[in-house]
């Protein structure tokens, strides 16, 4: 491996985690409670990253938040990857009638931006943690099955598939036992690749608002929220919007290393090191 | 033959005809092919590219492409027909009564799964064996197949085993679930001269230790002589001759397989100035062919080759040939 572990990024994702599920309960302040009196201040020893107009603590905010999202996140890619892991190897693997619809579907969703989907979902889904999701889902599935499908193509004319029909294991079986555990490498780096977009997505649809309905903080809600108060109160929409940058910048360092590290062919050189090959 | 006589028969192909339909015209693929395999011989199918021997053995297992159909004739494993089995009934018969060996056995294995998962697969399968009982069976086919230190190279993946290894590994594949018969399509094609030789030793192994009846597919007239008890020689979808291994490369009585066993080059013999070939080329399978399909290339042809099928006639027992030369 010619690539170290990513340590600042793993050391950022591993500290976000762990203030996101202890945090909220550390900074003394309720993300709910208002103080109408305290309103649009500025960071300070008490509010260390300021408060919101109706004079909410903006850290146990965005620390509830980050919970939000990351669950919506995870939520949706999740889902979208299956369904999309699902059709991309029927489509690649059974070819023919089923190939041909699943592709010209995916070709023409392609063609719109993802955002659009979102919208349109969250929209006639209605408010709500799971249908955000589920919208999130739904419009994202499309990034993954052309390319487990092109990988799937090639699997399947492999020798290993046709030893496999020789051995009498149906095509539901080969699909399962002999095509997915080679199509999971793939699969695990496009989701870590493409997690950083998820949570641009996920932002941009709160930022819309057809995120998370409030009075759920969520950053991208809460960069949208502050905008009005930019010149005023800058901490309220640079303070999420930083976050949600330092989040996706390090997830995509680390997708990186994954993609590199899971490489089957450098993987293989580590293994078979010199003189491994013949050891009989 | 006398030994393989006295023992099963194990498949029976009789009269198949095999149809295939594409856009460029439609043609029969096979044309009335009979073959018998016996159990604990070794029947090698001989033949050009194209002269249909690899479709016939994709027919026996049932897995012909889409475009070809049979269209007459029947295949029977132990007096069982297998013409029209359902996918479902395929599965139980592919890998556990016929298994197949590919033509390169270094790429027949899947390089993410374990070779004990591989090696067990069709145990699992077909046998419904689990668990230790699994393990040990698994253990005990690569034993048989001279892997050594099975039980520490079990969880290995096949990219840390050397070729000859992976080969025997797919031998170990092939004979998991005791099948009746094994059929090998060209399998040392893509190996090189040393290790075919190992390959072939270890399959005869396997034949003597299993019993199984093998339908061995190649074009290669030194390997028949190996490895062969009998021979079935096949151009553009006929057999044309069948018999003996050892009369057959001695006595060749038809005029194609007297072209092919003269065009192997004898080790023995001085240098020739140049290699025997057959002139001419095997005819497409859409062409129009004349009654017999090798009249054109024969030396021997005669005027009725052009309009009338040649007969199947015996030259002596157990030795048959498709040709007007010996009516």
């Amino acid at each position: 491996m010619d690539r170290d572990l990513p340590i600042i990024p793993i050391v950022v994702l591993l500290l976000l985690l762990v203030v996101s599920v202890v945090g909220p309960s550390l900074t003394g302040h309720d993300p709910y409670e208002q103080d109408l009196a305290d309103r649009l201040s500025a960071p300070t020893m008490e509010h260390w990253f300021g408060t919101d107009p109706l004079g909410r603590d903006n850290l146990t905010r965005l620390l509830v938040g980050s919970q939000a999202t990351l669950q919506v996140v995870a939520l949706s890619i999740t889902l979208g990857g299956l369904i999309g892991l699902v059709l991309g190897m029927a489509s690649g693997f059974y070819g023919g009638f089923v190939d041909t619809i699943i592709t010209r579907i995916t070709d023409a969703l392609l063609g719109f931006p993802t955002i659009f989907f979102g919208l349109l979902f969250a929209v006639t889904l209605g408010p709500g943690f799971t249908s955000v999701a589920l919208a999130i889902a739904l419009s994202i599935w499309t990034w993954f099955v052309r390319i487990v499908r092109s990988e799937v193509l090639t699997l399947r004319e492999r020798d290993f598939v046709a030893q496999a029909r020789v051995n009498g294991l149906s095509s539901p079986r080969i699909l399962v036992m002999h095509i997915l555990p080679n199509v999971l490498n793939s699969f695990i780096v496009l989701v870590s690749v493409n997690l950083g977009s998820v949570i641009i997505v996920e932002a941009t649809l709160s930022f819309l608002g057809a995120g998370i309905p409030p009075p759920r903080p969520s950053w991208g809600r809460m960069v949208a929220e502050g905008q009005e108060y930019l010149t005023s109160a800058w901490w309220l929409s640079i303070i999420p919007g930083a976050a949600i940058t330092l989040t996706v910048i390090c997830i995509f360092l680390l997708g990186d290393w994954v993609r590199d590290y899971l490489d089957p062919k450098i993987r293989q050189a580590l293994d078979t090191g010199p003189g491994q090959d013949d050891r009989s | 033959m006398t030994a393989a006589e006295a023992h099963d028969l194990v498949l029976r192909v009789t009269d198949l005809t095999v149809r295939i339909e594409t856009r460029e015209g439609a043609a029969d693929a096979l044309d009335s092919v009979s073959l018998e395999v016996h159990a604990g011989e070794v029947l090698a199918l001989v033949g050009e590219s194209g002269s249909g021997k690899s479709l016939a053995a994709l027919s026996i297992i049932g897995l012909h492409p889409r475009v070809a159909t049979i269209t007459g004739g029947d295949i029977e494993l132990h007096g069982r027909s297998l013409v029209g089995l359902t996918s479902r009934q395929w599965s139980s018969v592919r890998g556990a009564e016929i298994a197949m060996i590919l033509q390169d056995p270094l790429t027949a294995l899947n390089p993410v799964l374990t070779i004990g998962e591989q090696v067990g697969e069709g145990t699992r399968l077909h046998d419904g064996l689990r668990g230790q009982r699994l393990r040990n069976r698994v253990l005990e086919l690569l034993d048989s197949v001279q892997i050594p230190q099975p039980a520490e190279r079990i969880g290995d993946f096949p990219h840390q085993f050397s070729g000859g290894m992976r080969q025997r590994v797919v031998g170990a594949i092939g004979i998991a679930c005791n099948p009746s018969l094994l059929i090998a399509d060209e399998p040392t094609t893509s190996l090189d001269v040393t290790i075919e030789d190992a390959y072939l030793d270890l399959l005869k192994a396997l034949q003597e230790e299993t019993g199984v009846g093998i339908l061995f597919i190649t074009h290669d007239f030194g390997i028949v002589g190996r490895m062969a008890d009998r021979v079935a020689v096949m151009y553009s979808g006929r057999i044309v001759e069948t018999g003996p291994a050892d009369r057959i490369i001695a006595w060749p009585a038809h005029p194609y397989t007297e072209a092919l066993v003269a065009s192997v080059p004898d080790l023995d013999a001085p240098v020739p100035d140049r290699l025997v070939s057959i002139d001419g080329a095997p005819p497409g399978l859409f062409e129009e062919k004349p009654a017999c399909h090798f009249a054109p290339r024969c030396p021997y042809v005669m005027d009725r080759c052009w309009s009338e099928t040649p007969p199947d006639v015996l030259i002596e027992p157990g030795h048959v040939s498709k040709c007007w030369k010996h009516a």
